[in-house]
C-alpha cells in the first residue's frame, strides 16, 4: 500500500506528524533568514566585481553562507585556486559533525539515495531545526530544505540584480558591505561568551591572522586565513577539549 | 577582483563538489556518533577560529573596496564593527545585530567616513 503510515520508518505518530508542509512551515523563520543573508551576499559578491551569474551559481550549489562568503572574501584579495578550495573544505569539515547528528535521527531504513538527496540541506540552521526531533522523515527534513532554499536563491538573485542595485544609495550599498562580516561576528560572540575554549580560539586566530597580514613572508590571503585558524582550534582542542559527556543534538 | 569566467566558474563548481561531499559522506557511510574527544572538540571549534581569522582584520575595511590592512579603517568600517561588537555581547539576534552595525555604518558613511 503506497499510503502506508509505515513508509519512512515512521510508525510512531510524533514522526507522522512530521509532513512535508510542516517542514515548510517550521523553516519559515530560516526562509526569512536566508532572504536576508543572502540578499547581503549578493550586494556583497557584486561589490567585490563579481557577474551576476557567480553568487546566483554559488547559492544555487553551496547554499552555505560562510563557504560562499570565504569564496569571495578571499578572491578579494587575491587568493589562488588551492587555497580556497581548501580554505572552503576546511571551514566545511563542521558539515561532517552536523550530518553525523542528522544521521542518529534517521531511521535505518532510509536509502542510501535518500540521504545523497537529504545531503543538500545540511546546513547550520536546518539541522538546528531537525535536531529539535528525535526521529526525522525525511519529508520533514526536504519541506525545511525546500522552504530555506528558497529564500536563500531568491535573497541572493535580489542582492545581485543590478537593477535593485541602482535603487539603493551609494552610501547604503558601502554599509551593507559591512552586513555579513557583522552577522559572524553576531555568530562569534555569544559562543566565545559561553565557552573558554571558543573565546580562546577566537582570540589566537584574530592576533595570528592580523600578524600573518603584516609578516615579511609574504603569505597570501587564503593560506594565511588557514594557517591562524587551524593552529588556534588545534590549540584550542588541546587545551579545552570539550567535557566527555555531551548534550543530545548540539 | 581581476580572474577570468572560466576561473570563477571552476572555483564556484570545485568548492560546490567539495561542500557537497563534506556533506553527503558521513550521512550515509558513518552511522555511529564520533568517539575522539580530541576530534569532536577539534570539529567544533574551528568554523569559530576560521570565522575569527576572516572577519579580523578585514571586517573594518569592507566599506571601503579602496582600503586594506595595515592602512587606517574608514570610518564607517570602525562604527559597524564597533557596533556589532558591543551589541552581540547584549544578544544573539543576529539579523538585528547585522541590521544595527549596517545602519551605524551607514550613518558614518553619510557623515562622510
Amino acid at each position: 500500500m503506497l499510503s502506508s503510515p509505515a513508509v519512512n520508518g515512521s510508525s510512531n505518530p510524533e514522526a507522522e506528524a512530521l509532513t512535508f508542509s510542516r517542514g515548510l512551515l517550521d523553516a519559515s523563520p530560516i526562509f526569512a533568514g536566508y532572504l536576508a543573508v543572502g540578499f547581503a551576499f549578493g550586494i556583497a559578491a557584486s561589490r567585490f566585481g563579481h557577474p551576476f551569474w557567480s553568487p546566483v551559481l554559488m547559492s544555487l550549489t553551496h547554499v552555505s553562507g560562510t563557504g560562499q562568503f570565504a569564496v569571495i572574501d578571499l578572491l578579494r584579495e587575491g587568493a589562488g585556486f588551492g587555497e580556497i578550495l581548501s580554505a572552503v573544505v576546511v571551514f566545511n569539515l563542521r558539515y561532517v559533525l552536523m550530518a553525523l547528528a542528522v544521521a542518529q535521527r534517521l531511521s535505518p531504513s532510509v536509502g542510501a539515495w535518500t540521504r545523497l538527496a537529504m545531503a543538500c540541506g545540511d546546513t547550520d540552521e536546518i539541522v538546528g531545526v531537525a535536531a529539535r526531533q528525535r526521529l526525522v522523515p525525511p519529508r520533514y527534513w526536504f519541506g525545511l530544505f525546500a522552504s530555506s532554499y528558497a529564500g536563500w536563491v531568491s535573497g541572493t538573485v535580489l542582492g545581485a540584480m543590478p537593477l535593485v542595485q541602482t535603487l539603493l544609495s551609494a552610501d547604503l550599498l558601502r554599509a551593507l558591505g559591512l552586513a555579513l562580516y557583522a552577522m559572524f561576528i553576531a555568530i562569534l560572540v555569544p559562543a566565545a561568551k559561553k565557552s573558554r575554549g571558543i573565546l580562546f580560539c577566537t582570540l589566537l586566530a584574530a592576533a595570528l591572522s592580523a600578524a600573518l597580514k603584516l609578516s615579511p613572508w609574504k603569505i597570501s590571503a587564503g593560506w594565511g586565513m588557514l594557517i591562524a585558524g587551524l593552529a588556534s582550534a588545534i590549540a584550542s582542542a588541546a587545551l579545552f577539549p570539550v567535557p566527555e559527556k555531551r548534550e543530545e543534538g548540539t | 577582483m581581476n580572474v577570468s569566467s572560466c576561473f570563477l566558474f571552476w572555483l564556484v563548481a570545485a568548492t560546490a563538489i567539495a561542500t557537497y561531499l563534506l556533506r553527503a559522506v558521513p550521512l550515509v557511510l558513518l552511522r555511529k556518533p564520533l568517539r575522539n574527544r580530541f576530534l569532536v572538540t577539534l570539529l567544533e571549534v574551528m568554523p569559530y577560529a576560521l570565522l575569527a581569522a576572516m572577519i579580523f582584520p578585514n571586517a573594518f575595511y569592507a566599506t571601503d573596496p579602496a582600503a586594506a590592512f595595515p592602512g587606517l579603517p574608514p570610518w564607517s568600517g570602525i562604527a559597524g564593527v564597533g557596533v556589532a561588537l558591543l551589541l552581540s555581547l547584549k544578544t544573539g539576534n543576529l539579523p538585528l545585530v547585522a541590521a544595527a552595525a549596517t545602519a551605524a555604518a551607514w550613518l558614518a558613511c553619510r557623515l562622510g567616513g
